[in-house]
């Protein structure tokens, strides 16, 4: 039991049938993290990720970096003269273009 | 019937809506807000004039990054600039993804930050910079995944590329990407220079 735990902690999850592996889940990590899994569940590798401590901070390093970026680009919204200049300019169309 | 008031009523409850998100999309394309705001009317004309060949129900944001992209592409001619890396990627394309399991940058980064907090300390500006210094085919693919949340068979029909080639880009857009951020927090003094290898 103790040897479970400890294998769990080091990182062995693949032991278990439904588990994926360390290299699997890393070299599935950008799948898993675009919703874009193939041939394994996103729970398996969810569930890896949650048990392993060696694969987790691979995980938080992409998320925090995704993160970084959605914060960086969300904040940009279109200029209110942009979108008024816009539908202006679609009022102002002939009727069948 | 009037059919142009209907057009107009379904263009503005489908299309409009997405104005922010082509705007940041022409942004990060062109680099600069006066071309993207010429981009983004542009995009948004020719939107309107085909809006009849565009099929109700199906992803509306998806055909308007389409439009905007073969404006950019039109009006960058053949001055597009060639990257080496993206001429490595291209060349090299097949399996990308599987090259490397774990992320240099990760690392190197490990016994300082592993969870990559570094990221969450750099200013908007900076990021957006480092966006904007991509080579565009990675730049392109990176803003439609990570930042749009299109799926990889959108985007690989949006910028005529096969999926495998989606994903190696992204995978080498990303890691590039990364190196440019933590060369800046290192700059900023947000994290320290892990020392050179051996």
């Amino acid at each position: 039991m103790i040897l479970d735990a400890v294998r769990r902690w080091m990182g062995s999850g693949g032991d278990s049938p439904e588990m994926v592996t360390c290299q699997e889940a890393l070299a599935r990590l950008y799948d898993f993290l675009d919703g874009e899994l193939d041939g394994v569940s996103h729970s398996q590798v969810e569930t890896h990720f949650q048990k392993c401590a060696r694969c987790y901070p691979h995980l938080a390093f992409e998320q925090n970096f995704r993160e970084a970026l959605h914060r960086a680009v969300e904040g940009q919204a279109a200029p209110p003269e942009l979108r008024s200049r816009v539908l202006r300019l679609l009022d102002e169309l002939p009727s069948d273009g | 019937m009037d059919r142009t008031t209907k057009d107009t009523q379904s263009f503005q409850r489908e299309a409009i809506p997405h104005l922010d998100a082509v705007y940041r999309f022409a942004s990060r394309l062109s680099g600069s807000p006066d071309a993207a705001e010429d981009l983004v009317q542009e995009t948004f004309l020719r939107a309107f004039r085909g809006w009849r060949q565009y099929t109700p129900g199906t992803n509306c944001k998806s055909w308007l990054f389409t439009i905007c992209r073969n404006v950019f592409l039109r009006g960058q001619e053949r001055s597009q600039r060639h990257d080496e890396i993206v001429e490595e990627n291209l060349a090299g394309e097949a399996g990308a993804t599987g090259v490397e399991v774990v992320n240099p940058l990760w690392r190197a980064t490990s016994e300082v930050d592993p969870e990559g907090a570094f990221f969450g300390s750099i200013v908007n500006d900076a990021i957006l910079a480092a966006i904007d210094a991509l080579p565009d085919d990675f730049r392109a693919v990176v803003v439609l995944c990570d930042v749009e949340g299109l799926s990889y068979n959108d985007t690989a029909a949006l910028v005529d590329v096969p999926v495998g080639t989606v994903k190696s880009r992204l995978f080498r857009g990303r890691r590039l990407l990364q190196t440019m951020l933590y060369d800046y927090a290192v700059e900023e003094g947000y994290i320290a220079r892990r020392e050179e290898r051996q």
